[in-house]
């Protein structure tokens, strides 16, 4: 959604239960707390049309309703850097009711863009837990305000093919460290790249998925 | 006489043949497109992907299968998964993004 239409949401009787903010410094405290194991949904952005049954189908089995933080990666298709598309992260820190984007390029137009739509997902989640499980999260998306906030505000990547790495190292950091945001620096990723091929060869060994 | 040197199945044989009959599993695609297969629930479910990557056009290495939103590698069976008569495969598109 662009800026436009979103304003043009925001003007209607019924505003939605999120307040977007690119200018508020991310909450103190936020994303601390408790270290439980992120749900993991994988949000195709090309195919919006994606049904609920489809989506409770991939989601179920991580539990995510008794997770208090979720990670979304979101896959931006569309012709903002030419032909290539775009990875980013969004983390739902439910205890606070944050949304919060991550985007190495720390585009202000995606931000806006995909902040309702981030939020519009986890309303459905939220709904398709309370019709499939009966059970009813208390996060009261209908009664509670919700944030959005970009984790940050200046581009750490300037190259056109690290932004993968760079929602991984943030995966990373809210796993490992309980932390939103990496301190990984741009010069540090070709490193952060060999890290990762070495887990992987680490994970195939212990499976004996491949002989090394 | 003949008919009592014709043994019955044992139970293990018996169990063994229901353990690999076939079901039917929905392949759905991201757009909702709908195929339908009958495999037995031995038989790797890497030849259901062939096959459906042959249908559609696409290649197998440019598509993700997953059962219950966990990606189903070449040795999965529907018997090692625990698939169930009419379940679901959903199928996703590879996304490439770098900037």
């Amino acid at each position: 959604m662009k800026l436009s239409a979103l304003i043009s949401r925001l003007s209607t009787a019924q505003p939605p239960p999120i307040t977007v903010c690119w200018d508020l410094e991310l909450p103190e405290g936020c994303c601390r707390g408790k270290a439980s194991i992120k749900a993991l949904i994988v949000h195709d952005e090309t195919h919006p049309g994606q049904n609920d049954d489809s989506l409770w189908r991939n989601s179920w089995r991580s539990s995510y309703w008794e997770k208090e933080k979720w990670m979304i990666p979101i896959f931006h298709a569309g012709s903002t850097y030419g032909t290539v598309g775009h990875w980013m992260l969004a983390i739902i820190d439910r205890p606070s009711k944050n949304v919060l984007i991550f985007d190495s390029m720390a585009s202000r137009d995606l931000f806006e863009q995909y902040s309702l739509t981030v939020f519009n997902m986890v309303e459905r989640l939220m709904n398709l837990c309370a019709k499939n499980s009966k059970l009813i999260m208390n996060d009261g998306t209908s009664s509670a305000r919700w944030t959005s906030q970009p984790v940050i505000k200046d581009a750490c990547q300037t190259n056109g093919y690290d932004c993968g790495v760079w929602v991984l190292a943030t995966v990373s950091a809210l796993v490992r460290e309980d932390k939103v945001g990496t301190d990984l620096q741009e010069k540090d990723i070709q490193g952060f790249r060999g890290y990762l091929l070495s887990l992987i060869f680490q994970h195939c060994k212990a499976t004996s998925d491949i002989t090394l | 006489m003949a008919d009592h040197e014709q043994q019955p199945a044992t139970q293990e044989e018996v169990k063994t043949e229901q353990d690999n009959s076939p079901i039917n599993v929905k392949v759905v695609s991201s757009v909702g497109e709908e195929v339908f297969f009958k495999i037995k629930r031995n038989t790797k479910l890497s030849k259901l992907q062939g096959a459906y990557a042959t249908k559609v056009g696409k290649d197998v290495n440019s598509i993700r299968f997953l059962y219950d939103g966990s990606r189903i590698n070449d040795d999965d069976t529907p018997s090692s998964l625990e698939m169930e008569d009419n379940d679901t495969i959903d199928v996703m598109v590879e996304q490439v993004g770098g900037a």
